[in-house]
C-alpha cells in the first residue's frame, strides 16, 4: 500500500479545492449570466491546473510503490476492455447524433464514462474467490 | 494451466494470505489470485515466492503440459 508524503497530501488537496472550487464557481456564474469570458478562462485554467495536479501526485506516489501484482494485470486488462468499449460506444453514439436525432453531450460525459467503464473492468473478478 | 503448491506450503507455515502477501511485498488479493489460478506470477514475483519458501521455483510451480508441448527443443 502506497502512502503519500506530506507534500503529495498537500497537492492532492489543493488539487481537489483547485478543480471543484473553479469548477463550481464557474457554473454557478455561468448559471446566474454573470461569468464574463475572462473570469471563464480563468476558473477553467485554475480548474484543470488542480485537476492535473491532484492527478499527477497520485500516479507519481502509486508508481513509487512496488507495482507487481495481479493489480498490474487487472489494470492492463481494464485499460484494453475500457479503449474498445468507449470507442466503439462513441462511433455508435455518433451515428444516432447525426442520424436519429440523439441529444449532443458534453466531452465529460464520455470521460465519465471511461472512467466508469475502467473502474468495473478493474473490478470485475477481484471479488471473487475471497478467502482467507 | 500451470498449477502452484502455494497453499499447501503456506498451511504447512501456518501463514495467512496477509502474511504472506506481506513477506513477498503484495498485496493479499495477488495471493488469493495466485491461489486460485486466476493470476500467473511475474519471474519477480516467482522468485520472492522460492525465497521465502526457501524451495525452488519448480517446486512451487508445476508447468502446464499443453504449454510444454509448444516448445520445440532442436
Amino acid at each position: 500500500m502506497t502512502s503519500l508524503s506530506v507534500r503529495e497530501r498537500v497537492a492532492v488537496v489543493a488539487g481537489t479545492v483547485m478543480f471543484f472550487a473553479g469548477a463550481v464557481v464557474a457554473g454557478v456564474l455561468h448559471a446566474l449570466d454573470a461569468l464574463p469570458p475572462w473570469a471563464g478562462w480563468a476558473l477553467v485554467v485554475a480548474a484543470n491546473l488542480g485537476l492535473v495536479l491532484l492527478v499527477a501526485a497520485t500516479v507519481k506516489a502509486l508508481l513509487r510503490g512496488d507495482t507487481e501484482g495481479v493489480e498490474r494485470q487487472d489494470a492492463t486488462r481494464a485499460s484494453m476492455v475500457t479503449v474498445l468499449v468507449i470507442v466503439v460506444a462513441g462511433f455508435g453514439y455518433a451515428l444516432l447524433e447525426a442520424f436519429v436525432g440523439a441529444p449532443r453531450v458534453t466531452a465529460a460525459v464520455p470521460a465519465a464514462a471511461a472512467a466508469l467503464v475502467w473502474t468495473i473492468a478493474f473490478a470485475w473478478g477481484r471479488l471473487a474467490g475471497e478467502e482467507e | 494451466m500451470i498449477t502452484n503448491r502455494l497453499p499447501v506450503l503456506r498451511a504447512e507455515r501456518r501463514w495467512s494470505q496477509a502474511e504472506l502477501a506481506d513477506r513477498i511485498n503484495v498485496s493479499r488479493q495477488t495471493v488469493v489470485s495466485l491461489e486460485n489460478g486466476r493470476y500467473e506470477p511475474t519471474l519477480k514475483i516467482a522468485m520472492r515466492l522460492s525465497a521465502v519458501f526457501g524451495v525452488s521455483i519448480e517446486a512451487i510451480f508445476t508447468p502446464d503440459p499443453q504449454d510444454l508441448g509448444l516448445v520445440r527443443v532442436e
